[in-house]
């Protein structure tokens, strides 16, 4: 009865004004589609989308993202057992791909080899689809700790971003990042004076404002407190929309992954043990009370793939009022909350 | 970090390094006017200020004053120079580190004045034998602290400087130099210190001229008060070279939480 009253909330909402303000409510699968088992590179983001979101979201984000793919890449450090073994990743322009794996299991070896600060020792990473090598000037990185350069202020470390502008021209562009930010006021600041969470905007600033096709986020929010953890998840969200560039997030936190990536994949042992589409509808905002939180807790349902989910398990459940929606409003057509979205799983949680 | 000092105490801060030493010589002339102490073990202080008078007018003290300071200063510029350098060098590539290190740390280990016969024999008793022993002397701490302030660079943040696409130079400005100052500012202070050091006993052993040889001079022929005049110019020297250092701290070390004053107002959060 009550899922009934808020889904009549929601459509009036939704058609009438084209508000999605609605309390909060839950997102039942009904059905359970596209269970795929995706380590097949150069396989276009599969799943259904709905129209707007491919439309709006994908128009945009064409032209500014940068496509990796890795082709049965492996590393290996020194003569020890191989970190990466042969590894087929395809991450598409504009994607929002989080990956996910126990501490050691790789993750981080991969986001630096498609950085360029390391070389593979076997296979090929492209990007855009050619033979990569080295660092590369569209891709920035955002570090667990902030790394910001505790002798130049804030808006210096901003401007650090910045490439071919005159100095004038690369001070309005940091102080602009920074305003993105929400920081601008701490633009003549020292680092050491920032709490935590504001060092890490300030490090999301320095790494948008050069405009990059692909950020890679290693753990960026793995040092902070919860509540900064969700506005920041927030804030990364709001500016992936904007921006439009591919971003790869490292996390092990599967909640973090789930509320923020279009695909999760999960590492194992080196190579890619899971690889799903998380096709719920933006912005998702995380209940307290939601169960993604229990998804995440329950990470032995993902790093454990064998482990069977039985039945229809609902996977998650998100709130659509976040405050971040506003910018988003106009753009999408009325009752996009209302379509259906699907959780996809494994064949393995399926039996 | 420590603490700041309470209310009342606090209206007198600039006054508290300076009542010590203001107790000791007010102590020092009492026992002196009252005869405890006699005048042929310790002249008491207004009869060194009479000296200082004195030497001022013939110009005997600001010549020595100026020559010591020009060869102290010559040999710091020299040896800080060479010890920056190489330290600068090997701190970034290993060939030159394996090339010169270790005889750089032998040579280190040789007390430099111990090379005062031979650099009387080798350059005489003027200027040059002094310079090139302060600037021995100099180099050392200067070297070691480069060194180690360019190794204990994060090395976070210089990948982060070739991630955000710094080149080479840009990456020594920006992020290898401003990371080894602290370091190579202790070095300096260091070297400031035995650069006063070196100096005084390179001019009292051999020398024609500077507060030095104004000291070893003024004993033969028993004034006194002119030998302690020469140490308290040396302490008065080695304070102002200090406070020097202090300075390039305070401007150099501005995003220091421990220099700054900025951040001393607002302490991190």
């Amino acid at each position: 009865m009550a899922s009934a009253f808020r889904q009549a909330k929601r459509e009036t909402a939704g058609g009438l004004t084209g508000d999605w303000a609605g309390g909060p409510w839950t997102e039942t699968p009904d059905r359970q589609t596209g269970f795929s088992r995706q380590v097949t590179p150069g396989r276009p983001a599969g799943g259904p989308r709905t129209e707007d979101e491919m439309g709006i979201r994908d128009r945009e984000k064409s032209s500014c993202g940068l496509s990796v793919t890795l082709r049965r890449v492996t590393k290996q450090f020194g003569d020890g057992p191989a970190v990466l073994n042969g590894l087929d990743l395809a991450i598409h322009a504009g994607q929002f791909v989080a990956i996910v794996g126990r501490s050691g299991c790789g993750k981080s070896t991969l986001l630096r080899l498609i950085a360029g600060l390391d070389a593979p020792t076997g296979g090929e990473l492209l990007r855009d689809g050619r033979p990569a090598a080295g660092l590369d000037p569209y891709t920035r990185v955002m570090f667990q700790d902030s790394r910001l350069l505790p002798w130049l202020t804030v808006e210096e470390n901003v401007t650090l971003g910045v490439h071919g502008l005159g100095k004038r021209e690369a001070k309005e562009k940091a102080r602009e990042a920074l305003r993105l930010v929400g920081l601008e006021e701490r633009a003549r600041d020292w680092p050491s004076v920032l709490s935590g969470g504001q060092k890490q905007r300030v490090a999301l600033a320095r790494a948008l404002v050069g405009n990059p096709r692909l950020l890679l986020l290693d753990e960026p929010l793995g040092a902070l407190d919860a509540l900064t953890r969700i506005e920041m998840q927030r804030l990364i969200e709001r500016l992936w929309q904007k921006q439009g560039f591919t971003a790869l997030l490292v996390t092990h936190d599967v909640g973090e992954a789930v509320a923020l990536a279009d695909r999760v994949v999960m590492i194992e042992r080196g190579t890619i043990a899971l690889d799903l589409e998380i096709t719920l509808g933006r912005p998702r905002v995380r209940t307290p009370d939601s169960p993604t939180s229990k998804a995440a807790s329950s990470t032995g349902c993902w790093s454990r793939t064998t482990a069977p989910m039985r039945g229809r398990k609902r996977l998650t459940k998100f709130r659509r009022n976040g405050p971040f929606c506003a910018g988003r409003r106009a753009k999408r057509p009325a009752g996009v909350g209302s379509l259906p979205h699907e959780v996809h799983e494994t064949d393995e949680t399926r039996t | 970090m420590q603490g700041t000092l309470a209310g009342p105490v606090r209206r007198f801060e600039p006054v508290l390094p300076w009542i010590l030493p203001v107790l000791v010589i007010a102590v020092w002339q009492l026992l002196g006017s009252l005869g405890i102490l006699s005048n042929r073990v310790m002249p008491t202080p207004v009869q060194v200020a009479e000296a200082a008078v004195r030497l001022t007018l013939s110009g005997e003290l600001p010549h020595s004053l100026a020559v010591s300071t020009w060869r102290a200063l010559a040999g710091f510029l020299i040896g800080g120079s060479i010890g920056f350098l190489f330290g600068l060098v090997n701190g970034v590539a290993r060939l030159a580190e394996k090339l010169t290190d270790s005889s750089i740390q032998m040579i280190r280990n040789i007390p430099h004045l111990a090379m005062i016969p031979l650099v009387i024999v080798w350059f005489g008793i003027g200027d040059e034998g002094k310079i090139f022993l302060v600037a021995l002397g100099v180099l050392f701490p200067i070297y070691l602290n480069t060194l180690h302030g360019i190794r204990s660079v994060d090395p976070g943040l210089i990948e982060m400087g070739r991630v955000y696409g710094l080149g080479r130079g840009a990456l020594y400005r920006k992020v290898i130099l401003p990371g080894a100052l602290p370091s190579i500012l202790v070095g300096l202070r260091y070297a400031l210190g035995i650069m006063w050091l070196t100096l005084i006993v390179a001019e009292t052993i051999s020398s024609k001229d500077g507060i030095g040889y104004m000291a070893m001079n003024a004993r033969e022929f028993f004034q006194l008060d002119v030998v302690v005049l020469c140490i308290l110019l040396y302490a008065l020297l080695g304070k102002a070279s200090d406070l020097m250092a202090k300075g390039l701290e305070r401007s150099w070390l501005k995003w220091h939480p421990h220099f700054g004053r900025q951040s001393a107002k607002r302490p991190a959060a």
